[in-house]
C-alpha cells in the first residue's frame, strides 16, 4: 500500500515535471543536431586536410603521453624480447646468442627419439649393417638438446662434424631422463627376437645413431 | 450552513465517485511507474559518462570540476554524434524518398499525412490506408439528450488497413521517420542523461569530507599512495 502511494505521488510529480523534461529533451536534440551538422562540416575539412574525424583532445593526449612514459619505465627494452621468438630457426642468431635462450625456444624437440616400431622393422626386415634412413621430422628437433651445457662448442656451422657430435652426446644426455620410458622397449625386443638367436648375435649401438633414432647392428 | 454539506449523494453517485477516484489513482500510479522506468533508464544511460571520463579523472589529469564538466561535454557530444548518425541518415532517407517521389511525379503538393484512403478499401495515397477509420461525421451515430448532441452508437467503419501501391512513398517515409525519430530521441535522451551525470560527477568526485576526520589522529605518511583526492 505504501509503495502504491509512493508511485501515486511520483505520478503527480512526474506529470508536473514532464513538460520541463520534454523541453530539455528538445533542447538537447536540437543542440545535438546542430553539433552533428557542425561536425559534418568539420569532418569534410578534416578529410581534405588528412586529420582524424575526431581530433585528440588535450586531456586524452596528456593521458596517452603519461601511459607511454609509464610503459617505457616499466619495460625499458621491450624490443629484443619481442624479436626473440621470431628467430626460432637458429640461423639468425647474432652476437647476443645465449644457450639458455636457445634452449627455451624449440621446446617440442624432446619428442622424436623413441622409435620402437622402427626398431622392430629393422630387426626383422632390413639388413643389419644398413643405417635406418633418417626421417625428415626429427632432424631439427635433435638440435635442441645439443645446446645443453655440455655441447657448448657446437657453435660453428660446419655441417658434417657437428652432425656427428650432435648424435653422440645429446643422445646420452637425452636418454637419461627417459630411461623409464625405454624399459618397455627393451622388453619388447626380448619378446620379438628371431628364433635361434641369442644376445651375443646382435647388439644395439647407440653411438652410431643417426638422426632418426637407433641403429642396430648384427654381429655374425 | 455550508452548501457543500447540503449535497445529498445517492448510493449510485457514491459508487461513481469512488470508481473515479480509483481510476485517477490508478492513472497516476501508472504514470509514476512509467516515470520511474524513464528515470532508471536515464541513470543507466548516464553511466556511460563514467566510462568516457574515468581515465582522465583517475589519472588526475583534470583537477577541477570545471575542467571535468568541460571535458565531459566534449566527450558526450562526440558520443552523441557517434550514436546519432545512423538515425539521422534514416530520417534523411525518408525525406529523400518523398523528394524523389515529388520530383518524379512533379507534384510538390503531396500531403504525406493525407487521408485519401481510396474507395472500398482499394487505392489511396496516404498513411490513412494503413489505419482503421470511422466516420464520425455520420449524423446517424449521434443522438440528442437534453439538447446536447452526444455519440450514441459506434460510427460506421469507412476504411480498413490495406496496401496501396500509390502510397508506398508514404509508407517508406513514415517507417523511416518513426524508426529514425525514435532512435534519435533515445540518443538525445542518453545525451541529456550523460550531461546530468557529468554535472553530478563534477560535484561528487572533487568533494572533500571531514566526516571521519579526527584532529587527534596523527597525519598520514606523505608517501602513502592511497591518499584520497
Amino acid at each position: 500500500m505504501v509503495d502504491l502511494l509512493k508511485a501515486f505521488g511520483r505520478g503527480i510529480l512526474y506529470i508536473l515535471c514532464f513538460p520541463f523534461f520534454l523541453v530539455a529533451l528538445a533542447i538537447f536534440a536540437v543542440i545535438g543536431l546542430l553539433a552533428f551538422l557542425f561536425q559534418l562540416i568539420k569532418s569534410i575539412i578534416f578529410f581534405f586536410t588528412g586529420q582524424k574525424f575526431f581530433p585528440e583532445l588535450p586531456e586524452d593526449k596528456e593521458l596517452r603521453l603519461m601511459r607511454e612514459a609509464e610503459q617505457a619505465r616499466l619495460n625499458p627494452q621491450p624490443q629484443p624480447a619481442n624479436n626473440q621468438p621470431q628467430q626460432g630457426n637458429g640461423l639468425m642468431f647474432e652476437e647476443t646468442y645465449d644457450e639458455d635462450d636457445f634452449l627455451e625456444e624449440p621446446t617440442p624437440a624432446v619428442a622424436p627419439l623413441p622409435k620402437q616400431t622402427t626398431i622392430e622393422e629393422v630387426v626383422f626386415e632390413e639388413e643389419p649393417e644398413e643405417e635406418v634412413p633418417p626421417t625428415p621430422a626429427p632432424a631439427p628437433k635433435v638440435e635442441a638438446p645439443a645446446a645443453q651445457p655440455q655441447v657448448q662448442e657446437v657453435k660453428m656451422p660446419e655441417p658434417e662434424p657437428v652432425k656427428e657430435e650432435k648424435q653422440e652426446e645429446p643422445l646420452d644426455d637425452f636418454l637419461d631422463p627417459f630411461e623409464a620410458k625405454e624399459e618397455p622397449v627393451e622388453e619388447e625386443l626380448e619378446v620379438y627376437r628371431p628364433k635361434g638367436t641369442t644376445d651375443d648375435m646382435y647388439s644395439i649401438d647407440d653411438d652410431d645413431d643417426t638422426d632418426s633414432g637407433v641403429n642396430i647392428n648384427f654381429d655374425d | 450552513m455550508n452548501p457543500i454539506l447540503l449535497i445529498k449523494l445517492t448510493e449510485n453517485d457514491k459508487r461513481v465517485i469512488i470508481a473515479l477516484l480509483f481510476a485517477i489513482i490508478l492513472l497516476f500510479v501508472i504514470i509514476g511507474l512509467l516515470g520511474s522506468l524513464i528515470v532508471r533508464t536515464m541513470k543507466w544511460q548516464g553511466k556511460k559518462c563514467d566510462t568516457l571520463v574515468s581515465d582522465v579523472v583517475t589519472n588526475h589529469i583534470v583537477k577541477t570540476p570545471h575542467q571535468l564538466r568541460k571535458y565531459a561535454a566534449k566527450k558526450n557530444i562526440r558520443h552523441f554524434i557517434k550514436q546519432a548518425w545512423i538515425p539521422i541518415i534514416i530520417i534523411l532517407v525518408g525525406v529523400a524518398t518523398i523528394c524523389i517521389r515529388n520530383a518524379v511525379v512533379n507534384d510538390w503538393s503531396y500531403d504525406i499525412l493525407n487521408f485519401n484512403n481510396g474507395t472500398e478499401n482499394q487505392g489511396g495515397t496516404g498513411i490513412g490506408t494503413l489505419l482503421f477509420m470511422w466516420d464520425f461525421n455520420d449524423p446517424d451515430a449521434y443522438t440528442t439528450v437534453w439538447g446536447i448532441k452526444v455519440l450514441a452508437a459506434w460510427p460506421k467503419l469507412i476504411n480498413q488497413p490495406h496496401f496501396s501501391v500509390d502510397a508506398i512513398w508514404c509508407y517508406v517515409y513514415i517507417a523511416c521517420m518513426v524508426v529514425g525519430g525514435t532512435w534519435y530521441v533515445i540518443a538525445a535522451q542518453a545525451y541529456l542523461a550523460r550531461t546530468i551525470r557529468a554535472v553530478k560527477l563534477s560535484k561528487m568526485v572533487f568533494e572533500k569530507s571531514l566526516d571521519n576526520f579526527d584532529q587527534n589522529t596523527p597525519p598520514q605518511q606523505p608517501n602513502n599512495p592511497a591518499q584520497p583526492m
